[in-house]
Order: C-alpha cells, then sequence, then structure tokens
C-alpha cells in the first residue's frame, strides 16, 4: 500500500518511496544502536515534539528498548529545540556516558524522523507509523576514512580521500558530490546515505544544485524553493 | 542561493523578509509560502490549516506538496548541522557576508562553527 494513500494531494512517487525507505530504516539495525532502540529514539522525539505542541500526534506507542536517559535527551533536545544545539550541549552529552559515535546515531535518526513527521504535518496527515523494529545486530563499525575535517565529530571526506565509504554514502566518488551537509552524519554511513537519499527526493539532487531553473514541480519555482529553504533556517537559527 | 536563483530568474529579492515577515520579498506569492513556512514549523494547528489552504488555492495542490516537502528537508539539514558543528563552504561565505551581517546571521550561536577567528 503507499504510503500517502490517505492524502488527496499528489504526492510523488519518489516521496513516497524515499520517506517508506526512512521508516524501514529505524526499525533496521544502525551502526550503534538495534532497530528496537532506534525505533524508541524516534518515539522519544515524536513524544517530545507533540508535548511541545510542534506536531498533533505522534509518541504514543509503547515503549520499544531501554535507552539511556542521556540518549533520551538528546534526542527530546534535537527534536524540538535546533538552535540551542552548541557545542557545549555536546560535550555534556558526551561527558554524561554517550559515544561520540552514539551521539552521531541520535541526531541522524531523530532529524531524519522530524523530516518525515513535518512533512506529513504539511499536508495535514497524522504521522505516518514504524514498522516493527527487526532482532537484527547494529554493525558497530566506524568508518575508516572518518576524520577531522573541521566539524565536531569526525566525517567521512568526499573524492579519494574518503574511499570506497564515500562512494557509499554520496553515490560519487566526486568531492564536489560531498558537501559538508551530507558529510556531517558521515561517521554513522547509513545515516547519512539517508539524509542524501532525502534531500535528493525532496530539495534536489547534487549534479542539479547550479541549476537554478531546477524544480521538482512546475508551479513552484526554484526562488520560491529556496526563500522557504532560507525561512526555515533562519527560523531554526542555522547559519549553514 | 535564494538571491542567485532570484537574480538568474531577472528578478530582485528583499533579504530582510527571511527575519522580517512584514517586508516583501518580492518573490511570487513569498508572503503565503512564508506563512506556510512558520506555520508547519510553529505550534498553532488552526495558523497551519489555512496556511495551507491558502497555498493550494494561491499556487497548486503539487505546490503545496513540494513546498512541504522542502520545508522539512531543511527542518532535518538544520538539525544534524547545528547539533554535529558543520562549517560552511568558503564560497558560500564569501557569497553572504554582505547580508549576513544586516540579517543578524552571523550573530547565531552556530555562526561561530564557521566564523572562528
Amino acid at each position: 500500500m503507499r504510503l500517502y494513500s490517505d492524502s488527496e494531494l499528489p504526492v510523488r512517487p519518489a516521496l513516497e518511496v524515499a520517506h517508506g525507505t526512512t521508516l524501514a530504516s529505524f526499525a533496521g539495525p544502525g551502526s550503534w544502536y538495534n532497530g528496537a532502540e532506534r525505533c524508541e529514539i524516534v518515539r522519544e522525539a515524536r513524544q517530545a515534539r507533540t508535548s511541545a505542541g510542534l506536531q498533533d500526534d505522534g509518541g504514543d506507542e509503547p515503549v520499544y528498548a531501554d535507552l539511556s536517559p542521556v540518549a533520551r535527551r538528546v534526542a527530546r533536545r534535537v527534536a524540538i529545540s535546533v538552535d540551542t544545539l552548541t557545542r557545549d550541549f555536546m560535550e555534556e552529552a558526551l561527558a554524561d556516558g554517550l559515544s561520540v559515535d552514539e551521539y552521531v546515531e541520535v541526531v541522524g535518526v531523530v532529524s531524519r524522523a522530524v523530516n518525515v513527521d513535518l512533512f506529513a504535518r504539511g499536508l495535514g496527515l497524522p504521522v505516518r507509523p514504524l514498522p516493527l523494529p527487526t532482532d537484527q545486530a547494529p554493525v558497530r563499525l566506524r568508518p575508516s576514512t572518518a576524520c577531522d575535517e573541521g566539524a565536531w565529530v569526525p566525517t567521512v571526506p568526499g573524492g579519494s580521500r574518503g574511499g570506497e565509504e564515500a562512494r557509499r554514502i554520496y553515490g560519487s566518488a566526486d568531492p564536489q558530490a560531498a558537501p559538508f551537509i551530507y558529510r556531517a552524519l558521515s561517521l554513522c554511513p547509513d545515516e547519512a546515505a539517508g539524509l542524501v537519499a532525502l534531500g535528493a527526493a525532496q530539495y534536489l539532487e547534487i549534479k542539479d544544485f547550479m541549476d537554478l531553473d531546477f524544480t521538482y514541480e512546475p508551479t513552484l519555482s526554484r526562488p520560491q524553493y529556496e526563500l522557504l529553504a532560507a525561512r526555515v533556517s533562519a527560523l531554526h537559527q542555522c547559519f549553514y | 542561493m535564494l538571491r542567485a536563483s532570484v537574480e538568474h530568474a531577472g528578478g530582485r529579492v528583499d533579504l530582510r523578509a527571511l527575519v522580517d515577515r512584514k517586508v516583501d520579498s518580492g518573490i511570487a506569492h513569498g508572503g503565503t509560502l512564508l506563512a506556510f513556512a512558520d506555520a508547519t514549523i510553529g505550534t498553532d494547528s488552526q495558523v497551519l490549516n489555512s496556511a495551507r489552504d491558502d497555498l493550494k488555492r494561491a499556487l497548486s495542490p503539487g505546490a503545496l506538496v513540494q513546498a512541504a516537502a522542502i520545508v522539512a528537508n531543511f527542518a532535518m539539514n538544520d538539525r544534524a548541522a547545528n547539533a554535529l558543528g558543520i562549517v560552511l563552504e568558503a564560497m558560500f561565505v564569501r557569497g553572504s557576508a554582505d547580508f549576513r551581517q544586516m540579517l543578524g546571521i552571523d550573530r547565531y550561536p552556530s555562526a561561530s562553527n564557521t566564523l572562528r577567528d
């Protein structure tokens, strides 16, 4: 069944596929958390957003798994308070026992979950249910090419420096295909690849970035695209 | 990319509209789009219902879907960017210097990741 079959609006198939894949990814293993823990991260984020009035439903599912208090704290803050995500906040989380890899995974899961939930809210639809978690174990592997590129956390470079991992995450060996927003989550490669895939389906593919006539929807121009994007980033006080 | 895309289309944009809703951006249906972005991010469901109807009526049902996709995508990107302290690429730092100060963008907490010295 189509993910948005309850909507009368013309949701592009690429959006349905990308969002269905995203929801399924939460129920499967990540780099450091298993499917039940990842679903619990989403549940925590949804509960925080519903309590804050930022979405109308979600977070009332039964508890999927135990999760450390610090992981819950990070999930809630990333979900509801984008403009307060400082380096001190991250350092406090690490001091309280979260590894930097786990921190990145929580940020990735919450960021992508908010994306899918906010899309539904924008269309006036309830949040999409999560699939049942699988029982596969997390990969527990850090990418070998991850290094300090200037972010607070190690990232996988684009191009040859990133090796095969870069090609898999960014879909290309061209360093120009890996802007920093694509690299942000790359300490957890599947999270980064998920963000790239959502961006390609919802905004544009990187190859179309400099094509200033590009749009997925003929009745919404590229300047109108960019106005929406810039306003959201201003509301979130996001310099990037 | 906002200014570049508007200039490419032969128009002009007043970037103050990004931080002051009373300012006309100069982009067709800009007010309707900004109202939808604000309402989708915000907490008032009734305001969002109105903003959604306005956008659908002013542009199209397809534009409403695409607008929701853009808003949601940047809500994701902003979380990842702010939580992980990534750095803005040099070409965009250079190309935005003139309006960042005017709009207060250089004072965002996340600006310190890029403007380190």
